[in-house]
C-alpha cells in the first residue's frame, strides 16, 4: 500500500521537535555552560574558562570520593535488589493463592517516589521508631540510623533496597512466566530435580531479563538524589555525598553553576556509557 | 510405595507454609512503612514520638488532617494535580502520535530513531537543571505551572513514545488496512481504530506518567518558589521550616502517597505490565 510520504513526519515531527528543544537542546547547553564560569552570585557573568572546570575536578576530592561512593551505591544497592528480587520473583511464581494481593502490596513502594520513600523513612529513622525498637528487642542497643558516618550509608541502601526490589521482584516474575511450561516438563521427564531445574533451566532461560532489568536499576541508581537530600542532605558532614547531590549543592546553594554543569556532566557520560550497554541488549533481543 | 507419597505431601505442605511465611513477611516489611505512616497521621500528640512506637490503632483523631490542611492549605496538593493532569494529556497527544509514526511508517533509520528517543529517557536530571533554570528564567517560567508541565513533557516523552510504540507494533495491522481500503483516512484509521484498541496500553502508560510528575523532585525544587510548588517540595520544606512535628508531617506524607497507592489497587494488571513492558516482550 502506498502511503505519502510526508505521513510519518506529520506524525512523529510534533514529538520530535519537541524533543530536540527540551531535551537536546539543553543538554548541549549544559555542555557549554560547563566551559565556562558562571556565578549566579556573582551578577551572573559568563567568562569563559576552557577545560578549568574539569580539571578542577581532579583536584576536588569531594568530587571524587562522591563519584566513588555513587558507584558504591550502585553495586551494593542493585545487588542486593537483584538478589533479594529473584527469590521472591522464584516464590511467587508457584501456584499459590492470593498472588494479586502479594503484587499489589509489592506495587506501592515502587510507586511512591523517592522523595516520599526517603521522608517516610526518615520518619522511621527516628530514635523512637520502629527500626530502633527492633533493634532494642534483638538487643542491638542505639543505632544512630542517620547521625553516624558508618550507618547512614547503610540507612540509605536499606531505603533504596525496599522501594526498589519490588521492581526487581515484577520484571523478573514478568519474565519467569514467559517461559514455556513445556520445558519445565520436558525435564521432570528426564528425571531432572528441582535444584537442576533452577540452575540449568530456568536461570539461563531468565539471564537476558536479568541483564536488562539489572541495567534499567543501574542507570536509575547512578543518578540517586531524592531519597539522599531528604534523608541526610549528604550528612553528617560529606559522608553521604553523592556526584547528582553534591553537583545540586554547587550549583544552587554556592550559585557555582559552570562547576555544577562540569559535574553533572562527568554523570551524564557514566550514564550514557551504561544505556548505551542498555540500547544495544535490548537491540539484539529485537533481531 | 504409599508411605513415601504421604511423607512426599508433608513435605510439600511444610514447604508451602514456608514459602507463605516468607512471602508474608517481605509483603509486610515491604507495606509497613506506609501503613505507619498513614497511622501517624492519625496519632495524638503524645503517641507519635513514644517508646515504645505506637503500631496499631488505639487513639485516632483527626486533628493532624485538619490542622495541618489549614495550616498549609491545598495548594500544593492542587498544583500537583494541575500539573501531573496537563502533562498527562501533553504526553499522550504528543507521544501515541509520534509512536504511531514510529511504529507503521517504513522510513529509513526508523528502528535508529525510535532507540535514540528511549536514549533521551536515561540522561540525569541533575545534567539538564542548570539550563532549564537559565532558560526559564530568561523566559519569565519560573515557579509557573507552565514551566513543569512544559519540562515534565519533555521528561515523559521518551519512554512514552517507545513503549506506546511497542504496543502499537503488537496490533495487528490488518484491521487498519481493511479500513484504508474502504476509504478511510490514515488519521482517521488511527482515531477510530488504532487508539480505542490501544485503550489498555495508554492507560498504563497514561498512569506512569502521572505518577512520574507527580512525584518528581529535583527540577521542581529548582524551578518553583512558591506559587506552583508541588507536594514533594512541600514535604521537604516542612522538614526544615516546622522541626520534628510528626503527625503533620506524616498527613503531607499520606497525601503524597494515596494517588499511587489507589491506582496500584485499583489497575495493578495495567500497571505491572507497563512496569515490565522495556525488560520483557509481551
Amino acid at each position: 500500500m502506498k502511503r505519502k510520504p510526508s505521513f510519518p513526519l506529520f506524525f512523529i515531527g510534533p514529538a520530535l521537535i519537541y524533543l530536540l528543544a527540551l531535551i537536546l537542546f539543553p543538554l548541549a547547553f549544559s555542555l557549554v555552560v560547563s566551559f565556562y564560569r558562571l556565578d549566579l552570585a556573582a551578577g551572573a557573568v559568563w567568562e569563559f574558562v576552557g577545560s578549568a572546570n574539569y580539571a578542577a575536578l581532579l583536584d576536588d576530592d569531594t568530587f571524587q570520593i562522591s563519584l566513588l561512593r555513587t558507584g558504591l551505591f550502585v553495586v551494593s544497592a542493585v545487588s542486593l535488589e537483584l538478589t533479594a528480587g529473584l527469590i521472591l520473583a522464584l516464590l511467587l511464581n508457584r501456584e499459590i493463592r492470593g498472588k494479586r494481593i502479594f503484587r499489589v502490596v509489592f506495587l506501592f513502594p515502587v510507586m511512591i517516589g523517592s522523595l516520599v520513600a526517603g521522608f517516610i523513612w526518615r520518619l522511621l529513622y527516628h530514635s523512637n521508631g520502629p527500626p530502633s525498637y527492633f533493634a532494642f528487642l534483638v538487643g542491638v542497643g542505639q543505632i544512630a540510623w542517620l547521625g553516624s558516618t558508618t550507618i547512614a550509608p547503610v540507612s540509605i541502601i536499606l531505603t533504596d533496597v525496599w522501594q526498589w526490589t519490588p521492581f526487581m521482584m515484577l520484571v523478573l516474575l514478568a519474565g519467569l512466566q514467559t517461559i514455556p511450561h513445556e520445558t519445565y516438563e520436558a525435564a521432570v521427564v528426564d528425571g531432572a530435580s528441582r535444584r537442576q531445574i533452577l540452575r540449568h533451566i530456568t536461570i539461563p532461560m531468565l539471564v537476558p531479563v536479568i541483564v536488562v532489568a539489572v541495567l534499567i536499576r543501574a542507570i536509575d541508581a547512578f543518578k540517586i538524589f531524592d531519597i539522599i537530600y531528604i534523608l541526610t542532605s549528604g550528612g553528617p558532614g560529606t559522608s553521604t555525598y553523592v556526584v547528582s547531590l553534591y553537583a545540586y549543592l554547587v550549583g544552587f546553594k554556592s550559585l557555582n553553576v559552570g562547576y555544577a554543569a562540569a559535574m553533572s556532566y562527568v554523570l551524564n557520560f557514566i550514564v550514557v556509557g551504561v544505556s548505551t550497554i542498555y540500547i544495544r541488549t535490548l537491540r539484539r533481543k529485537e533481531r | 510405595m504409599k508411605s513415601t507419597r504421604l511423607s512426599k505431601s508433608l513435605a510439600q505442605r511444610i514447604e508451602d507454609l514456608l514459602v507463605y511465611g516468607f512471602l508474608t513477611v517481605a509483603s509486610i516489611l515491604a507495606a509497613f512503612p506506609l501503613y505507619y505512616t498513614i497511622l501517624t497521621s492519625l496519632k495524638i500528640p503524645k503517641d507519635w514520638m513514644a517508646w515504645p512506637p505506637v503500631i496499631l490503632p488505639t487513639q485516632i483523631t483527626l486533628d493532624n488532617w485538619s490542622w495541618t490542611i489549614w495550616y498549609y492549605g491545598l495548594q500544593p496538593f492542587r498544583n500537583s494535580i494541575i500539573i501531573a493532569s496537563l502533562t498527562t494529556v501533553l504526553t499522550v497527544t504528543l507521544g501515541s502520535l509520534a509512536a504511531y509514526g514510529l511504529a507503521r511508517f517504513d522510513f529509513r533509520g526508523r528502528d535508529n530513531l525510535a532507540f535514540w528517543i528511549l536514549s533521551l529517557r536515561m540522561f540525569p536530571p541533575i545534567a539538564v537543571v542548570v539550563p532549564y533554570f537559565l532558560m526559564f528564567r530568561a523566559l519569565g517560567l519560573i515557579d509557573t505551572h507552565m514551566g513543569l508541565i512544559i519540562l515534565y513533557t519533555a521528561t515523559n516523552l521518551p519512554f512514552f513514545v517507545y513503549m506506546m510504540r511497542e504496543f502499537f507494533l503488537e496490533l495487528p495491522k490488518d484491521i487498519e488496512e481493511a479500513a484504508m481500503v474502504d476509504g478511510c483516512s490514515v488519521l482517521s484509521a488511527f482515531r477510530h481504530i488504532v487508539i480505542p484498541l490501544s485503550v489498555p496500553g495508554l492507560v498504563a502508560l497514561a498512569v506512569f506518567c502521572y505518577i512520574f510528575s507527580w512525584n518528581e523532585f529535583m527540577l521542581a525544587s529548582v524551578l518553583t518558589r512558591s506559587e506552583a510548588v508541588t507536594l514533594p517540595l512541600n514535604v521537604a520544606q516542612m522538614q526544615c521550616t516546622r522541626g520534628i512535628e510528626f503527625g503533620y508531617i506524616a498527613v503531607l506524607g499520606t497525601l503524597s502517597i494515596l494517588p499511587a497507592m489507589v491506582l496500584a489497587v485499583a489497575i495493578q494488571k495495567y500497571i505491572v505490565r507497563g512496569l515490565t513492558l522495556g525488560a520483557v516482550k509481551g
